[in-house]
């Protein structure tokens, strides 16, 4: 033999072991439920065999449930969002692999996997207020038609729920969630990751993830919706008259994960983000012209605000029962509108109408106009801006 | 068989040369074969069929990951690689003399083209015949053996201007 032959032989010979770890995570893809989900549509031949092969090729393992083939792994599919912090979440052996399937509709949701903790991700998310919500949930989901077609624009949505909590209560939205999705290079698979504020103290409750076609909570077109809600057991179930995909996955998280005192926190942050949404926490100024308007009334008008006779505008309804109206508001520029007769008058009695309108900034009583429309005995309407007494 | 692991691993990690991306290209590979509707049950077949896997997945994750950059362990040193050496030395001059020798050549066949490196990995480390070579990489058999002997010709000369280079200082 050639010296350099030799030489070659010996330094090339392979002594790189793969990791105990990365062995097991492949061994458990021998494991026959896996196998069997994998093949379902398929022939196959010699199939002990290559369980036995596998396992025969690698080391003993524990279990350790890991994606099955033609699917990215958890890991993967934070790489290909380009966020390595999640990526090496995933691989860290703390992510928590799942592997659960539904089919509904022609289509096949799959759950992968998912992770909790915090700052696990390299995108940042804040809350309207601009606080950071770092301590998150990640759940990785594959989507796929069942006759592995190519995806078109579908939509799906994806939430948690949590037991004891009706939907609109705690959902993606209210925990401060979102998605990103991808679809496969050859668009047969979608891909989506869905972070929420992390829900791990809510592990004493049952915890799912909602998958359905559509947008947030989407009816179907008989109006159906995806979920059922048990007000008695608090716990929730598929929609079965619902008519398109409302895959539902039982979470499995760790009981003794639950902490009620950041529970309550959440449901805390949760009551806040919604009061503000419905406008109960309203600034000063518009609550004061709320108050303002509530009291006036046609009757006491004069006494509480001056009209503006600059704005004094008479015509008749058009053809179609609309008043239209216009005035200058100074710098704070041009106003006008179209009200509905029927709307303003809907006795026809003459006099000023009971329906005030206003208009303002934000500087309270000090811009509010308030829009008067008056019926005429000859049909005609007149349109006349008040403004507050000071 | 569990040489056959090592094998398969070893193999990842010279067409890489990063071990995330050895791991990840085992991986693929193992996972890739279970969903074949045949495993060969003869060992060496299995190992053709192991190796031809893991070939065509590194092709394609090349070409689809061209446009990033490949950050390079240039210190790249394969796990295991010490303990191997080090087993049967007669003196710690001599087993750092063998290391130096054993990263050089490495190092040389690290230079050369890919289309050769693979064929040279495969002859060298995996102990895979030219036919069976050929086979794996859809080459006729004598471009295999051409590949074969231009790199043993390019490593030589490598390996014996950096040993004139050592004397000459």
């Amino acid at each position: 033999m050639k010296d350099i032959d030799r030489k070659l032989y010996e330094t090339l010979s392979p002594k790189m072991q793969p990791d105990a770890e990365l062995n097991r995570q492949i061994l458990n893809l021998a494991k026959e439920d896996h196998i069997v989900t994998m093949q379902k549509n398929k022939k196959r031949k010699h199939y002990p065999a290559v369980a036995a092969a596998a396992v025969a090729v690698l080391l003993a393992s524990s279990a350790t449930t890991y994606a099955v083939v033609n699917y990215m792994s958890t890991k993967e599919v934070a790489k290909e969002t380009e966020d390595r912090k999640l990526e090496a979440a995933f691989s860290s052996g703390k992510a928590v692999s799942l592997n659960k399937v539904q089919e509904q509709k022609g289509y096949q949701v799959r759950l992968l996997g998912m992770i909790s903790g915090k700052d696990l991700s390299d995108y940042e998310v804040t809350d309207e207020e601009g606080k950071a919500r770092d301590d998150r949930t990640y759940i990785v989901a594959a989507i796929k038609k069942t006759d592995g077609g190519i995806l078109g624009e579908e939509d799906f949505f994806a939430s948690p729920l949590i037991s004891g909590y009706r939907q609109q209560d705690m959902n993606i939205a209210t925990l401060c969630g979102g998605a990103t999705s991808f679809d496969s290079e050859d668009r047969t698979t979608r891909y989506e990751i869905i972070d929420t504020d992390n829900i791990e103290p809510f592990a004493d409750h049952k915890i799912y993830l909602a998958v359905q076609n559509g947008g947030f909570f989407d009816r179907d077109k008989n109006g159906q919706q995806g979920y059922l809600y048990d007000e008695k057991s608090g716990t929730y179930s598929r929609n079965t008259e619902y008519d398109g995909v409302n895959a539902l996955f039982e979470l499995p998280l760790d009981a003794s994960l639950a902490d009620h005192k950041k529970a309550e926190q959440i449901l805390h942050q949760i009551e806040k983000d919604q009061k503000e949404a419905a406008g109960e926490t309203e600034t000063e100024s518009e609550k004061t012209v709320y108050e303002f308007m509530s009291g006036l009334t046609p009757e006491n008008i004069g006494e509480y605000a001056t009209p503006l006779e600059s704005t004094r505008l008479t015509c008749k309804p058009d053809s179609e029962g609309m008043v239209s109206w216009s005035y200058d508001m100074g710098k704070n520029g041009q106003a006008q509108g179209k009200e509905s007769m029927d709307n303003l008058f809907p006795d026809g009695s003459c006099g000023m109408s009971r329906c005030l309108g206003y208009t303002n900034a934000d500087q309270g009583l000090e811009d509010l106009y308030i829009h008067t429309f008056t019926l005429n005995k000859d049909g005609s309407v007149t349109f006349l801006v008040y403004v507050p007494k000071k | 068989m569990e040489r056959y692991s090592k094998d398969i691993y070893s193999f990842c990690c010279y067409l890489t040369r990063n071990q995330q991306e050895a791991d990840d290209l085992y991986q693929d590979a193992f996972v890739y074969v279970l969903g074949t509707s045949e495993f060969p049950e003869d060992d060496e077949d299995a190992k053709n069929l192991m190796l031809s896997v893991a070939l065509r997945q590194w092709k394609d994750k090349k070409r689809k990951y061209a446009r990033r950059q490949r950050i390079l362990e240039e210190s790249y040193i394969p796990r295991e690689v010490a303990k191997a050496d080090m087993a049967g030395t007669d003196s710690v001059e001599e087993e750092i003399i063998r290391q130096e020798e054993v990263q050089r050549v490495r190092a040389c066949v690290e230079k050369l083209p890919e289309k050769m490196k693979v064929v040279v990995l495969l002859y060298y480390m995996e102990n895979r015949k030219m036919t069976e070579i050929a086979t794996m990489l859809h080459l006729p058999l004598g471009t295999v053996k051409s590949r074969l002997y231009k790199s043993r010709e390019l490593l030589e000369r490598e390996l014996l201007s950096g040993v004139k280079g050592g004397h000459d200082q």
